[in-house]
């Protein structure tokens, strides 16, 4: 509870920091602040803390999310000192959304009650459709901003209106009250608390990107100021999975056979699109956006069959695909300011020669997103084949490998151009904050590789 | 514990070799490191006892959870694999030119990592960690092979990648799933092979597994992406794939495939071993056809590995036995091989027959010696080649006299083929690129004399390498007819 308030309160701190000629001190403090938060998020470990008359419940799988949340918000800020170089105006704003964003997430992750999850969602989302609007200037990033709000408000409205069902038959907004109702009722569930736990779904599947609800997320990360795409494939990411499994972890779907077959719907389209569609991208954002679709994919593999290591798996599997997808884009930052701003998968070519160590850590990150061992992105996979295969579903499981190898196509294409002849040869500057939190993710990813966690 | 020191030392080398940026020191550090690996692996071969079962055991937990733990160890086929492997590594690294190669420092460190990884590899008694080790090489090898290749190397090594890949990723299924069966909830060695699988509705476990193993040796039918990759690759990458890679996945067979699933080979081995002799006759032929020199040894090899991977099958001591000693004379040979040709291209430029001739009037040290290695890849008595096809070919009569004699007659088409290949670059008129053929200087022989000693040596006394697997196999071969 504490570490949400000293988050507003930083973030609000920030706001108003922006006034003053504080340019350079922002992201220092901001990025100290977040320690003070992630030590407080730390000392709540096993304690779990409940809050609003246990509306909220701090316990350890939300602080696991919020920790690994703090974490990447604080590299993130540690890039941005590069990213807000050249820029004047508005810089203090930038991490000041951030920052008020966060408490959205610690709310969707720790949530026991529904009226929570829907203002945590809100919370996290408001910010963000500014952030991705942030450049006024660009048509893309209007596009952008204005493509999310709409989308986001339309899965928003699904959502509430499945939570409006769901209390209408149950009378409850909390978890363990409907899981109750559902329990004592077993087979014999009304129409419409199935409707109404498949629109819940079917809002959570939008904020995920999941497939068929997917469309509007190439469009966003495209048009959104690099620095924010980066924050909504991982920050956003982490927490809208850790809100989703969260009410899956309680079971409706076992109850109903149609919204077992939904979701395994959802997953495989998600997969199968996220793949597929990834090969043909020429734009590196683009790219990532629907790597970012098809790792939703197998995110959504490891907690539909419920095993006892969906939680942990989870988890992981978040927190080392944000790792290196913050990797792949820092690089594709300093490497596109250096080609004159241009965004193809191209720009890469000849990096190896350019500059060594941004090819390396390039090259670890696609190797951990195609899940090669011993990277930190191979147990991610492994655990998710595991629990598919061990909870007894071996074709799914077969189809998931077979999906995880035509990933290899579009992330070893990235190394083609990495490791191929480049026609010039560019200066690349990257200066020591940047380099510092890409060795940073280049070390936790190796590092998790061979220490794959098991906190929960 | 020495077993670790195995598999941390050339991976300590390859962070050393990585910092330096003179060629000259790359070279002679990496020379002097494969040669300190290669004492280390004798140190360990004159404590080894072949009698006793596996030895130099390190056992420590990982992912416990997972029951994924560090379960290393040597029994005698473990240790020719991982002999094979830090004997040819020197020879690969110093046939290597790092004046002329691009980034050297990074080229000579992947080729270290790959030694770690094939230790770890022919090491492993723990399906997980075998199958982490098993990636592992694959990804240096990918990378030596994408950035140094010849033109084309780019789709051409993505499509090896992919294949390889494939396969693997099939062998993790099969893991995961004999893991659930496991009693006990682990992924050691042990558990798998107590499970005796047996039930009709298991058998795609067999073909998942056998797929993974067949892509990777290569065996028809998962061979289409080997004859392209070995001419496309650098030299030392097709050193390095056809004298260790190959042999992980005749390794794999002989320790996770048969002694897991010994009632399913059982079943099966007949089908298999057509199809590897198939697979071998189709080699051979396209190999008569070969004017490219580097593809011809790719068919070549893709041959030999056909009849090794028949051999497996037979599930006789005596032609297990002649696998192993090919597995090793083969890497030797096939080593020594690849080097003549690179030399013919760094003299000539081509490695076309048709425009090559009459090298033997120049240069007839270098004629002579690769006479020795063609006789070698031939099998015949007194080479190193000769007791693995015999003992190969033997093996097989017992059950299958066709087959054995099918075997054995494709082997005249192997000398066929090698021979027409030698008269065409070495033997007739010279032509002006051919005139002027340098003979082998110093340098080159200090690589090429210790191969054709190995050559001959092994030839002629082959008994300390069967000595060294016997016992192995016995024990293999207990396991694989336990159930029977």
């Amino acid at each position: 509870m504490s570490a949400l308030i000293v988050t507003t309160l930083l973030g609000l701190v920030l706001l108003f920091m922006g006034l003053g000629n504080t340019k350079k001190w922002l992201a220092p403090f901001a990025i100290a602040g977040l320690a003070v938060v992630l030590a407080l998020t730390i000392a709540d470990w096993g304690k779990s803390p409940g809050a609003f008359s246990n509306m909220v419940v701090f316990d350890n799988y939300s602080l696991a999310f919020n920790g690994a949340i703090i974490l990447i918000t604080m590299l993130i800020f540690l890039l941005g000192i590069e990213y807000h170089e050249g820029m004047e105006k508005n810089v203090a704003e930038n991490y000041a959304l951030m920052l008020l964003a966060l408490p959205g997430a610690y709310l969707m992750t720790s949530f026991t009650n529904m009226v929570v999850l829907f203002i945590g969602i809100e919370v996290l989302s408001i910010p963000l459709y500014v952030l991705s609007g942030s450049k006024r200037h660009s048509l893309r990033s209007n596009e952008a901003s204005f493509k999310y709000f709409v989308m986001g408000s339309f899965a928003s409205a699904f959502l509430l209106f499945g939570i409006t069902l769901v209390y209408g038959v149950t009378a409850s907004f909390y978890l363990p009250e409907i899981l109750e109702f559902a329990t004592t009722r077993q087979g014999e569930l009304p129409m419409m608390f199935v409707v109404g736990i498949s629109l819940i779904f079917i809002g959570m599947a939008f904020k995920v990107a999941a497939a068929p609800f997917h469309f509007w997320s190439p469009d966003v990360y495209e048009g959104s100021p690099t620095l924010t795409t980066v924050f909504m494939a991982t920050v956003v990411k982490m927490a809208a999975f850790a809100a989703f499994f969260r009410i899956i972890s309680y079971g409706f779907s076992a109850f109903s056979h149609s919204l077992q077959i939904m979701l395994w719907a959802i997953t495989f389209l998600t997969l199968i699109i996220g793949n597929f569609s990834a090969l043909w991208q020429i734009s590196f954002k683009r790219l990532m956006a629907y790597s970012s679709i098809a790792n939703s994919g197998f995110l959504l593999l490891a907690m539909v069959p419920m095993h006892q290591l969906s939680a942990n798996t989870l988890w992981y599997y978040s927190f080392t695909y944000s790792l290196a997808t913050l990797t792949a884009f820092s690089v594709f930052f300093s490497v596109k300011m250096a080609s004159g701003k241009m965004e193809q998968v191209e720009i890469f070519r000849g990096l190896w020669k350019q500059h060594a160590f941004l090819a390396f850590a390039l090259t670890i990150a696609l190797l951990s997103l195609a899940g090669i061992p011993p990277l930190a992105g191979f147990f991610g996979k492994y655990f998710v084949f595991y629990l598919v295969i061990n909870t007894g579903f071996i074709w799914p499981g077969i189809i998931a490998i077979v999906l995880a190898l035509v990933g290899i196509f579009y992330y070893f294409n990235v190394l083609r151009y990495v490791f191929g002849e480049s026609p010039t040869d560019k200066q690349i500057p990257f200066p020591l904050s940047s380099t510092i939190a890409l060795a940073i993710c280049v070390l936790l990813i190796i590092g998790l590789g061979f220490f794959p966690l098991q906190i929960l | 514990m020495m077993t670790l020191i195995l598999i941390a030392f050339p991976l300590l080398a390859g962070f050393v070799i990585l910092v330096n940026r003179n060629p000259a020191v790359i070279k002679s550090l990496s020379v002097a490191f494969s040669l300190m690996q290669l004492a280390l692996s004798l140190v360990v071969v004159f404590q080894f006892d072949p009698l006793a079962g596996i030895q130099f055991v390190f056992q420590a937990p990982w992912i416990v959870q997972l029951g994924i733990n560090w379960n290393f160890g040597m029994d005698g086929i473990s240790l020719l694999m991982v002999m094979l492997t830090n004997l040819l590594i020197p020879f690969i690294i110093y046939s290597g030119n790092p004046e002329k190669q691009q980034r050297p420092a990074l080229l000579y460190a992947l080729i270290f990592f790959t030694q770690a990884a094939l230790i770890g590899v022919f090491t492993s008694f723990n399906a997980i960690v075998f199958y982490v080790f098993w990636e592992l090489a694959l990804i240096p090898v990918f990378f030596i092979l994408f950035i140094w290749g010849g033109p084309r190397r780019q789709p051409v090594t993505l499509k090896f990648f992919i294949f390889t890949l494939f396969g693997s990723l099939f062998m993790l299924i099969v893991f995961i799933y004999l893991y659930g069966k496991t009693p006990t909830h682990d992924f050691d060695y042990s558990s798998f092979t107590a499970l005796s699988l047996k039930s009709p509705g298991e058998v795609w476990l067999f073909f998942l597994l056998a797929l993974a193993f067949f892509i990777k040796i290569p065996l028809f039918p998962g061979h289409s992406w080997q004859p392209e990759t070995y001419t496309t690759a650098p030299y030392q990458g097709s050193m390095l794939l056809a004298g260790l890679l190959m042999k992980m996945g005749i390794y794999g067979i002989i320790r996770w495939l048969i002694p897991v699933m010994p009632v399913y080979t059982e079943q099966f081995s007949q089908v298999i071993i057509f199809l590897a002799l198939a697979g071998m006759i189709y080699a051979s032929v396209i190999a008569l056809r070969q004017n490219n020199m580097k593809m011809l040894i790719a068919y070549s090899s893709m041959a030999h590995a056909g009849l090794m991977g028949a051999a497996i099958f037979a599930r006789t001591g005596i032609a297990m036995q002649g696998v192993l000693f090919q597995s090793l004379s083969h890497g030797i040979l096939i080593v020594a091989m690849f080097y003549f040709i690179q030399l013919i291209e760094e003299r000539t430029d081509t490695m076309n027959l048709d425009k090559l001739g009459g090298i033997k009037h120049a240069a007839p040290l270098f004629s002579g010696l690769m006479l020795i290695c063609v006789f070698g890849t031939i099998g015949l008595p007194l080479t190193n080649g000769f007791p693995g096809e015999f003992l190969m070919i033997t093996g097989l009569f017992p059950g299958m006299p066709w087959y054995a004699i099918l075997g054995g007659t494709t082997l005249i088409l192997g000398a066929v083929y090698m021979l027409y290949a030698y008269q065409r670059a070495m033997l007739g008129e010279s032509n002006p690129l051919t005139a002027s053929f340098s003979e082998l200087n110093s340098r080159e022989k200090i690589m090429i004399i210790p191969l054709i000693v190995l050559i001959v040596a092994l030839g002629v006394y082959p008994q300390p390498i069967l000595n060294l697997t016997d016992n192995a196999v016995q024990e293999l071969l207990n396991y694989a007819f336990i159930t029977k």
